[in-house]
């Protein structure tokens, strides 16, 4: 596999767990850019012992975890950037009701915004199986974390995430 | 909710249970109404963390370099320890190319030709 066939395949999702762990959209490309940089000198020696997604997610793990911690950042109270407002705007049609189109934008917009609050090691967990949906052995692996550990934290922090949004 | 129980939906919710515990909870579901409203806040839950992740959209362009740059010599060796691309300050007079490129000056050992930077 060519590093531009494991680039599209997985831009998307580095970018955005680098996008949930970073906070900020600059400091999510940056951080792409670091990882894919990091893919690309693997990639040789990427003997497959791992699954693909497995192996990435780690290197983006790996790399986020230390960059996050280095620059000490925390969380921001608002996580919409202009971008994703953009997006947004440019979603499909909403149809005869965008009152309604609204609203499910605004709640996610919410949900978004209190992911972003959690701390790091639901965040991430989190993300992982519900955002990209990866399941419990992969996360484990990524993660470097048994399986039980998974299975544990990803209920509280899915509980966490239910208090955030209704406190 | 005590946090077993909360850990057996979330599991629920996955299809994670064995078939003993699957059996215990869809008990449970089917006798406490507060049981099944939180699995379904759960589910509410978790495909709204989808929706989030569906409508981030990367900006672009999202690397500085090309990605199909750097494919290309990825399949014939590994690569150098410096950016594909980009020039060194003080390069040599001389530079390893491939043989169909290049002019012939002196034959190294196959596959590399050694060739002088006019």
């Amino acid at each position: 596999m060519t590093f531009d066939e494991v680039y599209e395949r997985f831009r998307r999702p580095v970018w955005r767990l680098a996008r949930r762990l970073t906070g900020s959209e600059e400091d999510a490309r940056d951080a792409t850019q670091e990882i894919f940089l990091r893919v690309w000198r693997g990639l040789p020696g990427f003997r497959g012992e791992a699954k693909l997604s497995t192996w990435v997610f780690q290197i983006a793990w790996n790399y986020l975890r230390l960059h996050h911690r280095r620059a000490g950042r925390q969380p921001p109270l608002v996580a919409v950037s202009d971008d994703e407002a953009l997006v947004v705007e440019r979603a499909p049609d909403p149809g005869p009701d965008p009152e309604r189109h609204a609203t499910a934008a605004d709640l996610l917009d919410r949900v978004e915004e209190a992911i972003d609050r959690l701390p790091e090691q639901f965040r991430v967990i989190l993300w992982l199986r519900d955002g990209e949906g990866r399941s419990y052995e992969e996360v484990a692996e990524v993660l470097d974390i048994p399986i039980g550990t998974v299975r544990s934290r990803l209920s509280r922090a899915r509980q966490a995430l239910k208090q955030e949004l209704e406190g | 909710m005590d946090e077993g129980t909360a850990e057996l939906l979330s599991r629920y919710l996955d299809g994670d249970l064995d078939a003993a515990e699957t059996r215990l909870i869809e008990a449970r579901l089917a006798a406490e109404p507060d049981l099944r409203a939180e699995l379904t806040a759960l589910r509410r839950l978790q495909l709204h963390v989808r929706s989030v992740a569906d409508r981030m959209m990367p900006p672009q362009p999202l690397l500085s370099f090309s990605a199909s740059r750097m494919s290309a010599p990825m399949a014939r060796r590994a690569p150098r320890q410096v950016m594909p691309g980009a020039r060194r300050a003080n390069s040599s007079r001389w530079r390893i190319s491939q043989p169909e490129r290049k002019p012939l000056s002196w034959r190294l050992p196959s596959p590399c030709v050694c060739s002088q930077r006019r």
